[in-house]
């Protein structure tokens, strides 16, 4: 229930998870929401109307339910990379830091390599090896993108190990993963959300990069896939503002809110730990 | 965070990891490019050759070093890092070097102003920001560039040349120069052609500095001598300027030092909506070209980079601020 | 304090420091004649360099601009004379002779003799490894009094002439020392015998200038100055076009987008040029390895499932027609007009799949075959949007009939990786204009199982359709070719390799003023070698 409480004493979370929880859900209730099949082909260039709210796209496709449906594909895939990133984050810092020593030494150099390999081009790279699927898209970016948790996790977990709680559990004979779990995870909480929220909008707009230089998944509606189309498709100099705005301000929008979050609940943490946003 | 211990032997350890670190950097510059599908010859024959007689391809791949094994490949590699000697670009069709050259000095154009004027607005702005804590002032500012920051950058550097080139005719539709401009006239066309990626890139980058210089002013305006300073009677003004800011420095200089490092990665994205010739359209294109050597080099250039802003950030931090020693 | 100014005067120092970096010797000299006529042109294709060896679209565009080559295929698919003023092909087809014109020159001043022509092909034969077919098709080349060549043959070749359309002379007196041509960086390798000489190539501007050659062999082209603007997308390019930055558009083998022609209606300062497209912009393909696809009734069976006038309409912008079973648009010299347009039929779909077992035998919706769930894995090119677009729609269709698909979209490097390895069961690809001319022509080069090459399916080993290859392949007589041209169109549709998916209407658009194009099928539209000398702007 903390979170609650942090969720309404700060404005800038509220706003934030306002945002992304209405396009959570919409990303969930997309099919019942849709008025169109997404998929359907019909009259092409439409304007809006009461029938199609934003138009139809070069094939006919209803544009607001592409939007609808692309919400899914985009949170999906910010969420799922994010998740990963996180995860595979936190484990290597949590070790690094635990541990010491040559272990340390050897993830953090880890770490340095993936860091310092510029990353859109390392995931233009791997895409074009493996394919256009969201799964592997989300596997590539989620591969890319935890350095900077591992950092910031494990120096979190250095200074909380120095303050001695954990050396006197220690003693009191609580072994290493209990330790984790039980001390320094809760510790570490509001930082993993900060970074994970963080790579969540990463992600995002990494789908959308992706899309735009043609790697994205052509099976899949995504706001990335949109944008492409409607930049390579001559939405754009036609001037056709319903078909490029809604799948950028989406974009734009989600991660405003995601970064509201990110910031809120980093200025929650300690503040003397203040860490550099990563993008 | 490692007080406890012996500074010099951090220091030792640290070498050794980015030591490590480059190693397999360099390494991996290798192989990665190597595992991907598609064979470099095919990107030279083009689309409509067919494969005809294989000792044609056969002593073309000679001729690329691409015939030889694997590891024969990786030493020669290797050595060539050392040597610098770069290799051959496949798809320049010139030395790697060359190829790296022509394009990193529109890359170097494009983003060493706008990481140096966004530092600089990103610090004012942040600045002012955190001053005005939680009043209306910072709330639109902060709002403004965390919006800016949010949008993709090749959305709106599309919108841009839809309004700005395109509706009002104000800037060129692409390429960093017009070519035949000379004397005083060829920079202001450089200018001209380099306005557009120019603002947008620094948008987001300005965004990404107020975002840290106002966070870290914020949080130290709770600290002890901040609160003497003020106690003291300084101006509200001086107390933000000599104090406050000084310590947002740091983090501000970390940033732009890593901001720095990307510059040999490039701006892909715009550079591919503006038409211009930069480091991310220069490895994008190796990539589809399947351009091993030009690959290798670009990746490595960008993790040298990387790895040099990094370490000058961390000395930069050491000088600056002498408590984290 | 001091360090914090010291920092501050470092980062102005860099910033001045970094302005020279976009400095460089390349600026052109002002001109200024009054009555020069300047032709821009833009195009989207990635230009690296200037050697028309390594850089396959320079390449492309030196054979409109700055070289020759013998023959040129004329608007109406007749050979027309250019570096070679006549020709004479042996009944045999073993023996081709190439009379040279007198007057060509190089665009350094030396004259261009039969020399140069046989040092050309000779030259392409040995180092060229776009031109490895030369190797197992020419075996001499000789100079005959002055100004004639002639190629022996080692076995019939009546297809010699297309192919020979492509490749373009070059001066022996720069060439004959370069052992590799691909890494020649000499600045004498743009020389060529032209109706335009290279003036400049800007890659930070993306701009090439071509000036006119005034002592071309076929007279001094109309247009004085050509200037060719590369844009990163098309986008910018048709920006660029209605804001009358550039005055038309080049390309070779793509398509004008038709979703970009109504902002340049609505502009009204575009006039447009239409010519029928010799290419296939997306045709469908059948794995010759995979059961289920090797099956023609199978293939049939797809082939009724796709709603060929949806993607016409929506792709196409409904510029083009549903195609034939020949595969080869009508263009073509010796279309078969006695082939079946392609039809959607669902119900003979479905009766097809049914008569071969390919049944949803647990009512889920989705087809089985021999037990297992069909999931077709369509290949195909995400570098290209209006095959991407077909892909889906493809797709859409397939389910419809209950086969399920995977589309797996590559970039062209690995989709030709893929493709070589015969790993998809059907995959999209399209047919170049050149492409469809090549080995026996209407696109059998497509096909041929012999074949290999980078855009090339070789899924067909059919005897009789390689017999008939190779007797198109070894006639130069009219009549016997007109005959093996419509079986092989036949064969398409009986045989099922591959079908076209939309035949279109290529939109050539260009700044209204500009009149007298020659609208040709093959080089580019608008922009090519004879509107040089036919286009003139009025007012």
């Amino acid at each position: 229930m903390r979170l609650v409480r942090v969720i309404r004493s700060n404005p800038l979370v509220f706003s934030g998870v306002a945002i992304v929880g209405i396009f959570g859900i919409v990303a969930i209730l997309a099919d019942i929401m849709m008025p169109h099949d997404p998929w359907g082909y019909g009259q092409p260039f439409l304007a809006p109307s009461r029938l199609h709210l934003l138009g139809t796209n070069d094939v006919g496709q209803d544009i607001f339910s592409e939007l609808l449906l692309g919400s899914r594909t985009s949170l999906l895939i910010g969420f799922s990379a994010g998740i990963l990133a996180v995860v595979i984050g936190v484990f290597i810092g949590m070790i690094a830091g635990f541990r010491g020593g040559l272990i340390d030494n050897l993830l953090m150099g880890m770490t340095d390599v993936v860091l310092v390999i510029p990353a859109l081009p390392l995931v233009i790279l791997l895409t074009v090896y493996v394919r256009s699927n969201i799964w592997l898209i989300v596997a590539v970016i989620g591969l890319v993108s935890w350095p900077n948790t591992a950092r910031v996790i494990r120096s979190q977990v250095l200074t909380i190990r120095q303050s001695g709680y954990v050396e006197s559990a220690r003693a009191l004979g609580a072994d290493d993963g209990w330790l984790m779990l039980r001390h320094i995870l809760p510790n570490v909480m509001p930082l993993i959300l900060a970074k994970f929220v963080l790579v969540v909008a990463v992600a995002m707009l990494m789908e959308a990069s992706l899309s735009f230089l043609g790697l994205g998944d052509p099976s899949t509606k995504s706001w990335g896939m949109m944008l492409r189309y409607a930049y390579a498709r001559g939405g754009f100099v036609r001037g056709l503002w319903w078909w490029y705005t809604p799948p950028g301000l989406c974009i734009g929008l989600c991660i405003l809110g995601l970064m509201f979050i990110s910031f809120g609940v980093e200025a929650k943490s300690d503040p003397r730990l203040k860490r550099v946003l990563d993008r | 965070m490692e007080e406890h211990k012996h500074p010099s032997a951090g220091i030792l350890w640290k070498a050794t990891r980015y030591l490590v670190a480059f190693f397999l950097i360099v390494s991996l510059n290798f192989l990665i490019p190597r595992l991907m599908p598609g064979d470099p010859l095919m990107n030279i024959i083009g689309e409509e050759a067919y494969y005809g007689s294989q000792d044609v391809l056969d002593s073309l791949r000679a001729d690329l070093g691409l015939d030889k094994p694997f590891f024969a490949q990786y030493a020669r590699y290797l050595i060539g890092v050392f040597t610098g000697d770069w290799g051959y670009s496949y798809l320049y069709m010139r030395p790697v070097f060359e190829s790296v050259v022509l394009h990193l000095r529109w890359t170097f154009l494009l983003i060493l102003p706008s990481v140096i004027i966004a530092a600089c607005i990103g610090a004012v702005l942040g600045a002012v920001a955190a001053w005005r804590r939680g009043r209306r002032l910072d709330a639109v500012l902060t709002g403004s560039l965390l919006l800016a920051y949010s949008m993709p950058n090749y959305w709106l550097a599309m919108l841009a040349l839809f309004i700005f080139s395109f509706l009002l005719g104000w800037f060129p539709l692409g390429g960093a120069r017009s070519g035949d401009a000379v004397g005083l006239h060829y920079f202001i066309d450089i200018g001209w052609h380099m306005a557009l990626p120019l603002a947008i890139i620094t948008l987001s980058k300005t965004a990404y500095d107020f975002i840290i210089v106002r966070n870290s002013v914020v949080s130290v305006y709770g600290e002890d001598y901040v609160l003497m300073a003020q106690a003291k009677g300084l101006s509200q003004r001086a107390v933000l300027f000599r104090h406050a800011l000084r310590n947002a420095l740091t983090p501000l200089i970390t940033v732009t030092a890593i901001q720095f490092g990307m510059i040999f990665s490039g701006a892909l994205l715009v550079e591919v909506v503006f038409s211009l010739p930069g480091m991310g359209t220069l490895i994008y294109r190796a990539i589809e070209a399947r351009d091993y050597p030009l690959l290798q080099f670009a990746f490595f250039i960008v993790a040298v980079c990387v790895l040099l802003a990094n370490i000058t950030a961390d000395l930069l931090c050491l000088w600056l601020d002498p408590k984290t020693r | 304090m001091k360090k914090t100014g010291l920092i501050c005067m470092v980062m102005v120092a860099i910033i001045v420091l970094s302005i020279p970096f976009g400095i460089s010797g390349c600026a052109g000299g002002p001109d200024g004649e009054a009555e020069e006529v300047v032709l821009r042109v833009g195009s989207t294709r990635p230009f690296s360099t200037t050697n028309k060896f390594s850089d396959y679209w320079y390449g492309v565009l030196s054979g409109i601009t700055t070289h020759d080559s013998l023959i040129k295929l004329g608007p109406d698919m007749q050979p027309v004379p250019w570096l070679a003023r006549e020709w004479h092909i042996s009944e045999d087809s073993k023996t081709f002779t190439f009379t040279i014109v007198n007057n060509a020159t190089w665009h350094d001043n030396t004259t261009l003799t039969a020399e140069d022509v046989k040092f050309s092909i000779e030259y392409y034969r040995d180092r060229d490894p776009q031109a490895g077919w030369m190797n197992d098709v020419i075996s001499s080349v000789e100079v005959l009094d002055g100004n004639r060549v002639r190629l022996s043959l080692n076995r019939s070749y009546g297809n010699l002439l297309t192919e020979f359309m492509t490749y373009t002379a070059v001066p022996q007196h720069i060439w004959s020392g370069v052992e590799n041509p691909l890494t020649y960086n000499g600045t004498d390798r743009i020389v060529g015998s032209g109706p335009f000489r290279l003036e400049s190539w800007d890659p930070a501007a993306g701009k090439f200038v071509f000036i006119a050659n005034a002592n071309y062999f076929g007279g001094k082209p109309k247009v004085d100055r050509l200037e060719v603007y590369v844009f990163g997308t098309m986008d910018a390019l048709v920006m660029a076009l209605i804001r009358g930055d550039i005055d038309t558009w080049w390309d070779y083998s793509g398509e004008f987008p038709n979703t970009y022609i109504p902002p340049l209606l609505v502009s009204g300062k575009i006039d447009f040029a239409f010519a029928t497209f010799l290419g296939v912009p997306a045709a469908l393909g059948f794995n010759d390895q995979r059961s289920l696809t090797n099956n023609i009734t199978f293939r049939r069976a797809v082939t009724y499932a796709i709603n060929y006038s949806q993607i016409v309409d929506l792709v196409f912008g409904g510029y083009g027609t549903v195609p034939t079973y020949g595969f080869s648009p009508s263009t073509h010299p010796n279309h078969n007009n006695t082939i079946p347009r392609l039809a959607c039929n669902r119900t003979m779909a479905e009766n097809l799949l049914n008569s071969i077992g390919v049944i949803d035998s647990d009512s889920d919706g989705w087809r089985e075959f021999e037990g297992a769930k069909v999931t077709l894995t369509l290949l195909t090119r995400s570098d290209s949007i209006s095959m991407l677009r077909s892909t889906e729609m493809v797709a859409s269709d397939l389910k419809a009939i209950g086969l399920d698909t995977n589309i797996v979209a590559l970039g062209s490097a690995a989709w030709r990786t893929r493709k070589d390895a015969k790993n998809y069961d059907l995959v999209f690809f399209r047919g170049t204009p050149w492409g469809m001319l090549m080995h026996a022509g209407h696109g059998s080069g497509y096909f041929d199982s012999r074949r290999t090459g980078a855009g090339v399916l070789f899924n067909l080993n059919n005897a009789e359709y390689l017999a008939t290859c190779d007797a198109r392949l070894a006639t130069a007589i009219p009549g016997e070719q007109a005959q093996l041209d419509n079986k092989l169109q036949q064969l398409h549709g009986e045989l099922l390799p591959g079908i076209a998916l939309a035949w279109i209407e290529s939109t050539y658009p260009y700044r209204k003023g500009w009149e007298n194009w020659v609208v040709d099928h093959i080089y580019g539209g608008v922009v090519n070698s004879f509107s040089w000398f036919t286009v003139t702007r009025g007012q």
